[in-house]
């Protein structure tokens, strides 16, 4: 059995996401400087520097995946992290306090569900003012058994 | 258009490959497969990576990060490292992966 998630960012998104990039590697241009220097030491930089080059051309889309495979996908996927993904994917509360409230689950067993989505990729945790705001960052849920067939 | 696909794909719990496609009009023109363990400090560190900045070549890191070998290596596909680290895990560290 395989799971795949699918993100497919907006615009936005990847405007942020350059941003992001750019403010923590200083630029496409001192990337490259740096990359010459480094080579493959620190293979992030290349990694954010073709990244960032890709994002900066014409009409770029930008996709992310997460795949489990066989018992990855129950480990990492309980039902409850489901419930909660299920949740986020219709609703977006103010803070994890109303998630938990509404799921009628204890704060820090949801906060700590959203914090090992977040790991995996599936979960935004942005903050706002003095509390976490979650939402949902997956786009699709594939699952597949049996050598590929949905 | 030029196309980003990030992927990650989950080997074990502690393994797992981080994935960078850059697609122009379809055509791959970069791609990184970086087979990444978590350390006994809870943090991810690359353990093998492939890619083709400037050449293909595999690249493979020692328990601190430090690079300890780089070596020409024929284009990879995603499905083919998967593959490869999915049969072989940690034990990739002690191949020769150039050949393969």
């Amino acid at each position: 059995m395989r799971i795949e998630i699918t993100k497919e960012y907006t615009r936005e998104e990847m405007e942020r996401e350059r941003n992001a990039i750019s403010k923590e590697y200083g630029g496409l241009h001192p990337l490259s400087q740096r990359i010459a220097t480094i080579g493959c030491t620190r293979p992030e930089y290349i990694d954010a520097y073709m990244t960032l080059r890709a994002l900066s051309s014409k009409n770029p889309t930008l996709t992310e995946k997460t795949v489990f495979h066989g018992a990855e996908c129950f480990e990492k996927m309980t039902p409850r992290r489901m419930e909660l993904l299920d949740y986020l994917s219709g609703h977006t509360p103010s803070s994890i306090t109303e998630l938990a409230r509404t799921l009628k689950r204890d704060y820090k067993n949801v906060y700590d569900d959203l914090r090992a989505l977040r790991d995996i990729g599936l979960v935004d945790l942005r903050r706002e003012r003095n509390r976490l705001v979650p939402t949902a960052s997956a786009t699709d849920i594939h699952i597949y058994v049996e050598g590929g067939h949905e | 258009m030029v196309d980003i696909i990030r992927e990650r794909i989950w080997i074990h719990r502690d393994e797992r490959i981080d994935a960078l496609e850059v697609k122009d009009r379809s055509r791959r023109v970069f791609y990184s497969y970086t087979y990444n363990v978590k350390s006994r400090y809870g943090d991810w560190r690359p353990a093998v990576r492939w890619d083709n900045y400037e050449e293909p070549h595999v690249d493979k890191y020692d328990e601190n990060r430090a690079l300890i070998e780089t070596k020409p290596c024929p284009e990879k596909t995603l499905d083919e490292v998967v593959k490869v680290a999915t049969i072989f895990r940690r034990n990739l560290l002690a191949m020769d992966l150039g050949s393969l």
